[in-house]
């Protein structure tokens, strides 16, 4: 027991060289700040506009009116510092440890005085920091919805101390993938999808149960089980009761949180020097043996195969279709089928239930699920084709080759494509289980005249998967052939992503009169891609009534159609500059040595 | 014109004057080492002719074509290798080597006989069927000079090939090097191992902070800067009287006496190593052992340069 306490105290009088360091680096980075600044413009906006939208009814009125609104800006704030930390920490956190495994320094941290405890805490810390710093941005801000009332002390106490459990918890689970993993992309993917899996797997099993009405959904069916690891329903469950109450809600929090730091400090050491490996390319090189051994027996039959063993005459096509493993068909059909079969199996099962009770829903729950898989997964391998070639230093070669840049991305697409068809059969799957289903459409507890159903609705949903996936895909391209690292290439293009189909539905509804956009505002809804999503499986025809939903649909679609055609000609157009290097010159005088004095001048 | 040529180029990254007005020409079938300090503007020099970079002010040309103008003919006649470079870990030595036959657009009937050709040149064929990713560095070096010579290009820029690599593979990448130099292929050549490149090298060029401080064959470069030629000669019947009319030779600038031998510092313009020996035999030293000092490159890269970067 005294030596546990030895080294904490020697812990805490050492001078932490590695958080030092960690804070030091970062203060220097101009991304911090940008980082801050942008993180604090949101917050304070978000405010500005709750204030004005507040203050507006009760300056013309009763300004008493405005006492007791501190409740609905204090849970605004709360829920968007949640909503930061879910979003900014994972990204901030995950490259930590995968920094220093990429530039081969970890073995440097190893053969110092510091333990893998000290490493891994200091370097937890290290980035925690900072995000306290922006969550403290908040406490102003807190102050001034306390001073307004509708909140209690307790609540504040709980809102702050959750937030802070909140910061724990998602720092260790990323910390504990960067650990894990070789490179900074992988751990970033994890760390998101991981985290999404971690929150929301009880509550997606409980709902299946629960649809399928199986008896095995009565064991999980409290919401204190089902979110107990979840910080902001801990805070909205807790915040009226005591504090103490919070504080022993919080206890699968805590407990998860250091669960992720001890299996973290494990990797840390366990997975120091972890070779480079294609986890996936592997497994499906296993799978294939497992298969050409069973083969055997039936006589060798080969449904599909893949182009020959040497490329021909587009050798970057071939490279991806044949030799990466999200490009190959045989292992794209697999990973399709992980997709598919529960999609088959929810579908027979909604199918011979025969009530419609809860179909919708659940139904719309897959779409949405399918749509957030897809989006990802083109949208990563799209921003990774290029900065992947320039991070393992092999674009340069290829550049100097007399492949033309706009042949080089297309050829880099080819992979995407064929994983986007792939793709398309669960999108057609869904669409038509809803179109089977809509035959009953009538009972369901939404105005008929905004539901769109049967062979038509397929095909223009249909359409949008066709039209949106490559739009993504290309935008991420975009992203990835200027920027310079794969994680950055993932980060910037995810954030963009969700920026575009956010953005213009959060300015509707800020802009809006009572919140309810009318036309022709509410056309600024079409600009999100997200819209067709809303407007097919939630009703949101509503917004743009003087319309019929199918002209609204082809505007939508023409539109994103456009962006699309955009997209692709900037990526083409522009591929010998993005990729770095030289652009052909035609029909411009010959460059010729001139003066440009001023370099020269400064050179000499 | 020459095969080579760079005139007045300027670039510059940001705010940073990587090349400040460089200025050389490297006739065809010419092995040119490019040498220099970190960060004083070679690999920025070979980016501009590999079309990889655009100079802020001047022009170069690769067998008469402006390289900024039309790099898309320039890339069919350069092969170039990067100091550092990677490989696709999912291939194998035969699919990467394929891989860049398509990509350089070669026939498909002579891509095997030519990936077989240069497999054997590079010492490869038993490698053929192992992933590039399993290659040590120095047949990862090997590896890549065997895809530069894919296309025949008529220019290879190399850039730094030995760099990190154990004594033996130096001395194969060596040696591949003399091989190539007698097909006749231009080669524009980046080292630190100054030793190695004196050996192959027709002509060099010496380049700090951007600026090309000397240029031309090392031998032309030793009497620009004055530099002793240094020999080493053992004489058997040594006195002092003999050493002192060997200090009286015309040329010789100083002596000095070891335990076993004799240094002579000699100002080559003046007194040519044979005839050196010749006024030796003529003073009547009875000569057992008589070595001259291989050229010695480094004093020159000394010499001229201060450590500066660009």
């Amino acid at each position: 027991m005294s030596g546990a306490f030895s080294r904490i105290a020697r812990l805490w009088r050492s001078p932490m060289p590695l958080l030092s360091k960690e804070l030091l680096e970062q203060a220097a980075r101009r991304r911090t700040y940008v980082l801050r600044v942008v993180y604090a413009s949101l917050l304070f906006f978000t405010f500005a506009w709750i204030m004005y939208d507040r203050l507006k009814y009760a300056l013309r009125g009763d300004p008493f009116s405005v006492l007791g609104y501190g409740r609905e800006i204090f849970e605004t704030l709360i829920y968007l510092q949640f909503t930061g930390i879910f979003v900014f920490l994972p990204a901030m956190m995950s490259g930590v440890v995968t920094y220093e495994k990429e530039r081969d320094s970890l073995s440097l941290l190893f053969l110092t005085d510091l333990g893998p405890w000290e490493i891994l805490l200091q370097k937890y810390f290290g980035r925690l920091i900072p995000m306290f710093t922006f969550l403290l941005l908040s406490l102003p801000l807190l102050a001034i919805a306390y001073s307004f009332g509708g909140i209690t002390s307790n609540e504040l106490s709980a809102g702050v101390f959750l937030m802070f459990l909140c910061c724990l918890q998602v720092g260790a689970l990323s910390i504990m993938f960067s650990a894990f993993h070789r490179t900074t992309a992988g751990a970033f993917l994890s760390s998101y999808l991981f985290g999404f899996g971690f929150y929301l797997f009880l509550a997606l099993l409980w709902l299946l149960l629960e649809v399928t009405s199986h008896p095995l959904s009565s064991l999980i069916d409290d919401e204190h089980v089902i979110f107990a690891f979840f910080p902001p329903f801990v805070f909205a469950d807790t915040r009226e009761g005591p504090f103490t109450t919070t504080v022993l809600h919080s206890i699968p929090i805590l407990a998860s949180t250091l669960l992720f730091l001890v299996l973290g400090r494990v990797f840390l050491v366990a997975r120091a020097f972890a070779p480079r490996k294609q986890r996936l390319l592997d497994l499906f090189r296993r799978q294939d043996r497992f298969w050409s051994r069973v083969n055997r027996l039936f006589g060798g039959i080969v449904l599909l195969k893949d182009k020959g063993d040497l490329p021909e005459d587009k050798p970057v096509a071939w490279r991806e279709v044949t030799k990466r493993p999200l490009g190959k068909l045989n292992y794209l059909l697999r990973l399709m089928l992980l997709i598919e079969i529960p999609l088959v199996l929810l579908a027979i099962a909604l199918i011979s239930q025969g009530s419609v009770h809860g179909m919708h829903e659940l139904l719309s729950l897959a779409l949405f699920c399918l749509w957030g898989v897809s989006v990802l997964a083109v949208s990563v391998k799209s921003a990774n084709l290029v900065a992947a070639e320039r991070s393992s230093q092999t674009l340069e070669v290829l550049l100097t080759t007399p492949l033309r840049g706009p042949e080089i991305v297309r050829q880099k697409m080819s992979g995407v494509w064929r994983m986007i068809l792939v793709l398309l059969i669960p999108f057609l799957t869904v669409f038509l289980v809803e179109a089977f289903l809509s035959r009953a459409w009538w009972t369901w507890p939404y105005p008929s005249n905004v539901y769109l159903g049967g062979l038509p609705c397929v095909l223009f949903s249909l359409a949008a998967v066709l039209v949106y996936l490559p739009m993504f895909a290309w935008f991420s391209n975009w992203v990835g052939l200027w920027t310079r690292t794969r994680a950055r290439a993932i980060t910037a293009a995810l954030i963009g992503i969700v920026l575009w189909n956010v953005l213009p539905i959060l300015f509707l509804v800020m802009v809006s009169p009572d919140h309810e956009p009318h036309e022709p505002l509410s056309w600024v809804f079409l600009l999100s891609p997200a819209s067709t999503l809303i407007m097919t499986e939630a009703g949101g025809f509503d917004v743009l009534s003087t319309m019929s939903p199918w002209s609204v649909m082809t505007v939508n679609l023409l539109w994103h159609g456009f962006l699309l055609y955009i997209l692709r000609r900037l990526c083409i157009l522009h591929a010998d500059r993005y990729l770095g290097r030289l652009e052909e010159k035609r029909g411009q005088e010959p460059f010729v040595g001139g003066t440009l004095t001023g370099l020269q001048a400064k050179g000499s | 014109m020459e095969f080579v040529e760079l005139r007045n180029l300027w670039v510059r990254y940001g705010k940073t004057i990587a090349v400040r007005g460089l200025n050389f020409a490297i006739p065809k079938g010419e092995v040119f080492g490019f040498i220099g300090p970190n960060g004083a503007g070679k690999t920025t020099t070979i980016k501009v002719l590999a079309t990889l970079l655009a100079p802020a002010v001047g022009s170069a040309y690769v067998n008469g074509i402006n390289v900024c103008r039309r790099p898309h003919e320039v890339r069919r006649i350069i092969g170039y290798m990067p100091d550092f470079f990677g490989v696709y870990d999912d291939l194998t030595v035969l699919e990467y080597l394929h891989f860049f036959a398509a990509a350089y657009r070669m026939d498909r009937g002579k891509r095997k006989s030519v990936v077989h050709d240069v497999l054997e040149l590079t010492d490869l064929v038993e490698k053929r069927e192992t992933p590039v990713d399993a290659l040590s560095r120095g047949m990862k070096q090997r590896l890549g000079l065997a895809r530069v010579l894919l296309h025949d290009p008529q220019l290879l820029l190399l850039d730094e090939p030995a760099s990190g690599l154990d004594p033996r593979a130096r001395i194969e990448i060596r040696e591949l090097l003399k091989e190539l130099k007698n097909m006749g292929k231009t080669i524009l050549v980046s080292s630190h191992i100054l030793h190695e490149l004196s050996q192959i090298c027709t002509r060099i060029g010496i380049i700090e902070a951007g600026r090309m401080v000397a240029e031309g064959s090392l031998s032309d470069i030793y009497k620009t800067l004055q530099i002793r030629r240094i020999i080493h000669v053992r004489i058997a019947n040594v006195s002092g009287e003999l050493l002192d009319r060997v200090r009286a030779i015309d040329g010789v600038a100083s002596l000095e006496q070891e335990i076993d031998r004799i240094s002579l510092h000699i100002h080559e313009e003046r007194l040519s190593v044979e005839d050196l020996l010749e006024r030796l035999h003529a003073l009547g030293a009875r000569i057992n052992m008589f070595q001259p000092e291989a050229m010695d490159m480094e004093t020159v890269f000394m010499k001229l340069t201060e450590g500066k970067t660009a």
